[in-house]
C-alpha cells in the first residue's frame, strides 16, 4: 500500500461548516439538511470485521484503518484542513501554501479551474468506470448496464466532467460478486490499487487544461452519466443476482 | 389502462366520456373551450385538438365509426380555421401568436389523417409545424412556448410543446425534419433531471435559468414520457435513469393516504401545493399524464431487464481495457 510518496496534506470538505450547511438549505431546505443528517449519521466510522466487501478487506489487510482522517493525520504529522468546499479559498491557500507535488482527489465535488490551475492539472483521479465511455456518477453500475468494459481509469482532472488524460487503467474483477454494493466496493479497491500503482512510477506530464469542456461536441454516447434511480439499481442487482460469467 | 390492468372500468368510463364528447360537439366540427357548460361555449381550437386524441383513440378500440366521423369532422374544422400562414387565429387560450405547444393540435391531426387518409389534414399540420420548427433557438428552447405565447414556459408546456414534435415526427415518419430538432432541448431536460434529482424546477426561461423553486408535477410526467420516447429512438438507459427520477418524484407527492377521498390518488398541479402551476388544485390532466408516464415506463424497464438477462456476459476487462 505504500508508494513511497511523502503526504503531506490533506483536504476534507467538512460537512457541518457553516457555509456548506447553508449551501444545503438552500438546495434542500430542512428536508435536504435532515436526509444529509442521516446520511452523516450512517456513514459514521467503524472497524471493518469480517466484512466481505473488498474495500473492508483491504482496509483489514492494509492495517491502515483509522477513525478518522483527522485522526491518521495528526498521527502522521500531516496537515489536515477542514474546507466548506473544495473551491473555498481556504483550499486554495492551504494548495499554494503545501505546494504538493500531486493532488489525489477522493471526490467531494467538482474542481474548478482555480484549484486545477494551482496544481498546474497535476491532479489525480480513480474513476471507477472505464474512460472515455462512462464519464460521470455510478460509473461501474453502468459500464456494467451499457455492457461497457469493467475496469478503474486513473486520470488526471481536467475542467471536464472525466475529460482529462489517461494514466492508466484497471480491470475489476467481479468474480462472486452478487451485489451493487459489493461491485462498487470492488471498484473502490481496484481504484486505490491503481492510483499506488500509477505513483510507484513517473506520471506522464500533462498541461494545465482549463479549456470548458463543456462545449464537448453533442452525441449521446458522451452523454454523462448520474447516480443511479432506485428502478434502474434494482435492475443492476437482479443482473448481478443472476450471476456474471 | 383497461389493457394494463385487464380491467373493464376504464374502457367504461372511456367510452361514457366518448359518448358526451359527440353530444357538445358542434355543428362545424369544433368542441368548446373551458368549462361546459360555459357562457358562450366558444370553439377553441386546442381542445378540439385535445378531443381528438380521444376521438381517434376510441375509434381503434371500439371500431365504431362514429368516433371517426366525429374525428374527422373536428380535424376538418382545424383545417378550414387556419390562417394562410399555417397558425390559428389568436385569442384561443390566451392573447398572442399561436403559441407553440399547439405542436399538441398538429399531432392529433396526423393522428386523424393516419385513419382518414385526407391530405388536407396532413398538409395543414405540417403547415403549422413549419412555423414551429423556425421558432427553435440555437440552445434548444422553442420561442412561444409559454402560456400566451411567453418564451418562458411551464414544464408542462415546454413537454407540450417537444411532445408535439416527437409524435409528429412518428406518424410522419420524418424523424429528421420533426424529431432530431428537439434533442438538443431534450438532452438540457436530461441533465436538469437527474443534476436535480426529480426535483425539475416547473419553468424555464429562453435561457434555460429556472423561473421559480416549485415543480410543475404534470410537466414532469410529461418530460419523462418526452425522454423515454427519445430513448426509443437512442436505446440508452440513462435516459430511461432520468425519466424515472421524474417519475419517481410525482410518485413520491401523490396523495395516496387521505382522509378525503375525492383526493385519493390525485396529482396536484405542482409541489409545493402553493407553488405556480395550478396553485391549489388537482387538475385532472396531471393524474392522466402520470398513469401515462408510469406505464410508459414500466414497459420499458421491463424491455431493458429482458435485454439485460440476453447481454452476452463478460468478464472482468483485462483484455478489453486500453
Amino acid at each position: 500500500m505504500n508508494a513511497g510518496h511523502e503526504v503531506n496534506l490533506a483536504l476534507v470538505v467538512s460537512t457541518i461548516q457553516p457555509a456548506r450547511v447553508l449551501r444545503e438549505f438552500r438546495i434542500g431546505g430542512v428536508t435536504g439538511l435532515i436526509q444529509r443528517a442521516r446520511r452523516v449519521w450512517h456513514t459514521s466510522p467503524v472497524a471493518p470485521s469480517a466484512s466481505p466487501l473488498a474495500i473492508d478487506a483491504m482496509w483489514v489487510e492494509s492495517k491502515l484503518w483509522t477513525k478518522s482522517i483527522r485522526h491518521w493525520c495528526r498521527k502522521n504529522a500531516v496537515r489536515y484542513e477542514s474546507v466548506p468546499g473544495l473551491n473555498d479559498s481556504t483550499t486554495l491557500n492551504a494548495i499554494n501554501d503545501c505546494a504538493p507535488e500531486v493532488l489525489i482527489y477522493c471526490g467531494g465535488g467538482l474542481l474548478r479551474s482555480q484549484i486545477i490551475e494551482a496544481m498546474h492539472g497535476r491532479i489525480v483521479n480513480p474513476h471507477c468506470g472505464p474512460l472515455p465511455q462512462i464519464r460521470g456518477m455510478n460509473a461501474i453500475e453502468w459500464a456494467l448496464l451499457l455492457g461497457e468494459s469493467l475496469c478503474v481509469s486513473i486520470h488526471y482532472i481536467d475542467i471536464g466532467i472525466d475529460t482529462g488524460k489517461l494514466i492508466g487503467q484497471y480491470p475489476v474483477s467481479v468474480s462472486g460478486i452478487e451485489s451493487v454494493d459489493a461491485l462498487r466496493s470492488q471498484a473502490v479497491a481496484t481504484g486505490i490499487s491503481g492510483i499506488v500503482d500509477s505513483l510507484s512510477r513517473p506520471l506522464p506530464s500533462v498541461s494545465c487544461d482549463t479549456t470548458n469542456h463543456a462545449n464537448v461536441t453533442y452525441s449521446p454516447t458522451t452523454r454523462q452519466c448520474f447516480s443511479l434511480a432506485p428502478g434502474l439499481r434494482a435492475l443492476l442487482q437482479v443482473k448481478l443476482s443472476n450471476g456474471i460469467s | 389502462m383497461s389493457q394494463h390492468f385487464v380491467d373493464p372500468t376504464y374502457s367504461v368510463a372511456a367510452t361514457d366520456i366518448g359518448r358526451w364528447l359527440l353530444s357538445i360537439q358542434h355543428p362545424d366540427g369544433s368542441w368548446p373551450g373551458g368549462l361546459y357548460p360555459g357562457k358562450t361555449n366558444r370553439p377553441s381550437v386546442f381542445n378540439t385538438g385535445q378531443i381528438l386524441k380521444g376521438m381517434v383513440a376510441l375509434f381503434r378500440n371500439t371500431q365504431e365509426q362514429r368516433y371517426l366521423d366525429a374525428a374527422n369532422r373536428g380535424a376538418n374544422w382545424l383545417v378550414q380555421s387556419q390562417l394562410s400562414s399555417g397558425l390559428w387565429p389568436s385569442g384561443d387560450y390566451g392573447n398572442g401568436d399561436t403559441p407553440s405547444y399547439y405542436t399538441h393540435v398538429a399531432w392529433p391531426m396526423l393522428e386523424v389523417w393516419q385513419q382518414s387518409k385526407l391530405d388536407s389534414q396532413r398538409e395543414a399540420a405540417e403547415r403549422f409545424l413549419r412555423n414551429i420548427l423556425l421558432r427553435i433557438t440555437s440552445n434548444g428552447t422553442i420561442q412561444n412556448w409559454g402560456f400566451g405565447g411567453s418564451d418562458t414556459g411551464f414544464t408542462h408546456t415546454i413537454a407540450y410543446t417537444i411532445r408535439g414534435l416527437q409524435e409528429c415526427a412518428r406518424l410522419t415518419d420524418d424523424y429528421v425534419t420533426y424529431g432530431s430538432p428537439v434533442e438538443r432541448a431534450l438532452e438540457v431536460i436530461y441533465r436538469k433531471s437527474e443534476l436535480t434529482n426529480g426535483r425539475l424546477p416547473g419553468a424555464f426561461d429562453s435561457n434555460w435559468q429556472a423561473r421559480g423553486s416549485y415543480v410543475c408535477l404534470t410537466g414532469n410526467a410529461q418530460l419523462a414520457i418526452c425522454l423515454l420516447l427519445l430513448e426509443e429512438n437512442q436505446s440508452d438507459l440513462r435516459l430511461i435513469n432520468a425519466a424515472a427520477k421524474l417519475v419517481d418524484f410525482v410518485c413520491a407527492t401523490q396523495n395516496r393516504v387521505t382522509w378525503t377521498q375525492n383526493l385519493k390518488g390525485a396529482v396536484a398541479g405542482s409541489s409545493p401545493l402553493w407553488g405556480g402551476y395550478m396553485r391549489g388544485r388537482y387538475p385532472n390532466w396531471a393524474a392522466k399524464y402520470h398513469c401515462d408516464a408510469l406505464l410508459m415506463l414500466t414497459r420499458r424497464l421491463k424491455v431493458a431487464a429482458a435485454l439485460i438477462e440476453t447481454q452476452k456476459t463478460y468478464s472482468a476487462g483485462s483484455e478489453r481495457c486500453e
